[in-house]
């Protein structure tokens, strides 16, 4: 009879060359993701301007952000985007996804899936550069009001306060996500189909069918792209940048994110840009811990 | 198990024999003998609208190194260090220590970072001799605008970089389209938004400029203007001798404080809110879409009449093989009694200066090579060098003595003989204050703001930028309140 000590010795010098494969990535990923994270979180004490000595001062930055109406004023922002691109976001790649899978000849079917994913080889850059000109004046936009007389509906789309915000949301249109529907069609295939015949024969209508059996089998896939999702949103500030420049006008399309990099890199106020961020990880935080908590696919209740 | 090993050693093996390779590399890289270069808008390579991409800078530089065998010459990629955004690529390169010997940065910029000890003072450089200049006896005497180099002295007194050639704006108009209406250049302000009036009514774009310059010049040159009367009143800190001929009455951030407290730049000077009106008033006749509109475009299309550009935009135009009409170049009109009660008939300031400013950074000092880039700095900058590179590009004119400025720049060069404004209004605000502004006169222009709550706003940014200065620099305010006491200007 083997002693207990061998038999751990086999298993580890079994498991030893997975680990130490494992190692490099785990070193770098210490290197470039975990330690700028933890330095952020210090450094978010100190008042620090890149290239001079940091000071610590408490908690400062803290009390000062919570009563900073431009960092207030970009939670507001970021809230609205939220709602708006987490709503579009969900449920237009789920009908798209549900009418694919309503296909049923496989050619289709897979031809429509490729369709939807192809727009996602190009780069989103690309997209917000294009979404930049349809909104300026020598634009699409303005000039199919022109043509149809419509001059007083015409606004300087991303310069005008009341329109700004709305034209950065709406830059995703048609929202019809590749990765989303994907997602979303992997989980409608994954169905049982003794299921779905089952609730035919109970002769259940289509929308019974995507209410009562698709979405709630699907809810770990919701799930997960909320999360991403949410994250996504909170943490971006990319498209706002290449389309309005500096989150104007005024501050109606400042985000935390942008506002994080002005303060970094332009105020020259590192350790107040590193606060945001930590507020901004608490916050990612909060949603992602609510989204654990509240949504949970039927599986999950079931067992 | 066996083979899982063999495979984890091979990996092992693999992964340090790379980090062997590169170790190799880093310890023949000598960065001593090795000058790494960016020339901002001149670094070869960079591909400017329209022509071929520039080549100029890297023969220069060949040039040199055949003269000096002994060192390198590297560009690094051309990085767009235009506004201060730009700049977080700079900075972390700064931090590091890694930065190009030669940058070109906005001094305005730089100077939130000298005293960091990030730039090398250029003072002493530029009293030696140049030597590829025949018969120089002092760097600094071959520019021809000196006051235009000591204008981007930093606060510290001390100059950073050398201005080797001159941007200056214009209004470029399509000269075919005028004619075909019966347009004329305006003489006065009054004439002017009866043209862009005329434009409209046309369905043509007047000016389609883009905000952040209009903003920011506009309201510098209609400020010159209205203040015209009084501005030798405001100015209670004479300009330095050496920027005299360049910046007379320029008032400086310290005087703006103190002006302040007198009044000024408040709702309760007629003046500022007079100046404000017209730019609003004026802002109806620019591109709706003010943030994003492709100016060029609607000049190129023939969709808008005019473009305030800077002198830029003049390669645009001189290289474009498709271009349908004929162009010109005019000023902006002076402001009359017809426009407004302040108007004091003089003529426009302009509001151009130094257009690629090179500074020399820290890595100079590190890696024990200041001597060679000054050496390189002054082949680069003596005119046999630097005509070449400034023909190439065509959008400057030179500040550098001995050059031809060429016939097609000839017309900016004659705008640039004109006055410098007063102030630079957003240069004169640390960024944070600076932004604040640019932010609210986006929301006034943009009919976010009444004039009312817009200059309320205003003077709250002032009030905070004020008082953190007086704070941080210890302004005091007694030579010029004698100054003052002397000759106070009215607000009314």
């Amino acid at each position: 009879m083997r002693s207990d000590g061998s038999i751990a010795r086999r298993r580890w010098s079994k498991l030893f060359p997975l680990y130490a494969f494992l190692g490099p990535t785990f070193i770098l990923l210490l290197i470039f993701n975990y330690y700028p994270a933890i330095l952020a979180l210090f450094r978010s004490f100190f008042e620090w301007d890149i290239g001079k000595e940091a000071r610590f001062i408490g908690l400062a930055n803290f009390i000062e952000l919570v009563r900073d109406p431009i960092f207030l004023k970009s939670l507001v922002n970021i809230g609205k985007l939220m709602i708006f691109i987490v709503g579009v976001n969900l449920t237009i790649p789920l009908i798209v996804a549900e009418l694919i899978y309503m296909i049923k000849s496989e050619k289709w079917n897979y031809l429509m899936r490729v369709l939807f994913v192809i727009p996602m080889l190009v780069p989103p850059i690309v997209i917000w550069v294009l979404w930049k000109f349809i909104y300026s004046d020598a634009g699409f936009i303005t000039i199919i009001l022109e043509s149809m007389g419509k001059d007083a509906w015409i606004y300087g789309w991303l310069s005008h306060p009341k329109t700004a915000l709305l034209s950065v949301a709406f830059v995703g249109f048609p929202f019809a996500y590749g990765f989303n529907i994907l997602i979303y069609y992997t989980g409608l295939a994954n169905i049982p189909g003794s299921l779905l015949e089952s609730a035919q024969l109970d002769g259940v209508s289509p929308f019974q069918m995507f209410y009562k059996i698709h979405l709630p089998m699907i809810l770990s896939q919701v799930r997960l792209l909320l999360v991403v999702t949410t994250i996504s949103v909170l943490q971006g500030f990319e498209s706002v940048y290449v389309l309005t420049g500096d989150g104007g006008p005024g501050y109606e399309t400042m985000l935390p994110g942008l506002y994080m990099f002005f303060n970094g890199f332009t105020y020259n106020r590192m350790g107040y840009a590193c606060t945001i961020g930590v507020v901004l990880f608490l916050i990612m935080l909060f949603f992602t811990y609510l989204n654990n908590k509240y949504i949970r696919p039927v599986q999950e209740f079931e067992s | 198990m066996l083979r899982t090993s063999t495979t984890f050693l091979i990996s092992i093996f693999l992964l340090f024999s790379c980090n062997n390779s590169g170790q190799e590399k880093t310890s023949g890289f000598d960065r001593k003998n090795t000058l790494y270069v960016n020339l901002g808008m001149y670094n070869p390579e960079n591909k400017l609208p329209m022509g071929e991409p520039l080549k100029m800078s890297r023969i220069i530089a060949e040039e040199y190194m055949k003269l000096h065998p002994d060192v390198n010459i590297k560009f690094t990629q051309h990085v767009n260090m235009g506004t201060s955004q730009e700049g977080e690529w700079l900075k972390t390169q700064l931090v590091g220590g890694i930065a190009p010997d030669i940058m070109a940065q906005n001094a305005e910029v730089a100077w939130a970072d000298v005293s960091k000890n990030w730039y090398i003072p250029l003072d002493e450089f530029l009293e030696r001799p140049n030597p590829y200049i025949e018969g120089n006896k002092r760097w600094m005497d071959s520019f021809i605008n000196q006051a235009l180099v000591n204008a981007k002295r930093a606060p510290d007194g001390k100059l950073y970089c050398i201005s080797i050639d001159i941007v200056e704006t214009a209004i470029y108009y399509n000269k075919t389209m005028f004619e075909r209406l019966g347009l004329d250049i305006p003489e006065n302000w009054h004439e002017f938004i009866q043209l862009q009036q005329t434009l409209l009514d046309n369905d043509i774009t007047p000016m389609p400029s883009a905000q952040n310059l209009v903003s920011d010049w506009g309201q510098d040159i209609i400020f010159d203007m209205l203040y015209y009367d009084i501005v030798d009143r405001l100015d209670v800190e004479p300009s330095r001798d050496n920027q005299k001929a360049y910046m007379t009455h320029y008032l400086t951030p310290k005087e703006v404080a103190f002006l302040f407290g007198k009044g000024f730049f408040t709702r309760r000077d007629s003046r500022w809110v007079e100046m404000h009106r017209i730019l609003k008033e004026w802002r109806y006749y620019w591109a709706r879409e003010l943030k994003n509109t492709d100016t060029a475009r609607l000049f190129l299309t023939q969709r808008a009449a005019m473009s305030w550009d800077g002198s830029w935009f003049s390669r645009r135009l001189i290289y474009d093989p498709y271009l349908e009409f004929e162009w010109s170049i005019f000023y902006l009109p002076k402001i009359t009694q017809l426009t407004s009660k302040y108007g004091s008939g003089a003529d426009a300031s302009v509001i151009g200066g130094s257009a690629v400013q090179l500074h020399v950074t820290n890595s100079a000092l590190i890696y024990e090579h200041l001597d060679e880039v000054i050496d390189f700095l002054m082949f680069y900058s003596a005119p046999q060098n630097l005509e070449r590179v400034l023909n190439e590009t065509m959008m400057f004119l030179p500040n550098v003595k001995g050059i031809k400025i060429p016939d097609e720049l000839a017309p900016i060069g004659d705008i640039f003989k004109r006055r410098y404004c007063t102030i630079k209004w957003l240069e004169s605000l640390s960024s944070k204050y600076k932004s604040y502004w640019r932010r609210t006169l986006d929301l006034f222009l943009n009919d976010g703001l009444t004039i009312d709550e817009y200059l309320e706003k205003l003077e709250m940014n002032f009030e905070q930028f004020i008082n953190e200065e007086t704070e941080r620099q210890n302004w005091d305010f007694t030579e010029y309140e004698k100054r003052w006491q002397h000759s106070p200007a009215p607000l009314e």
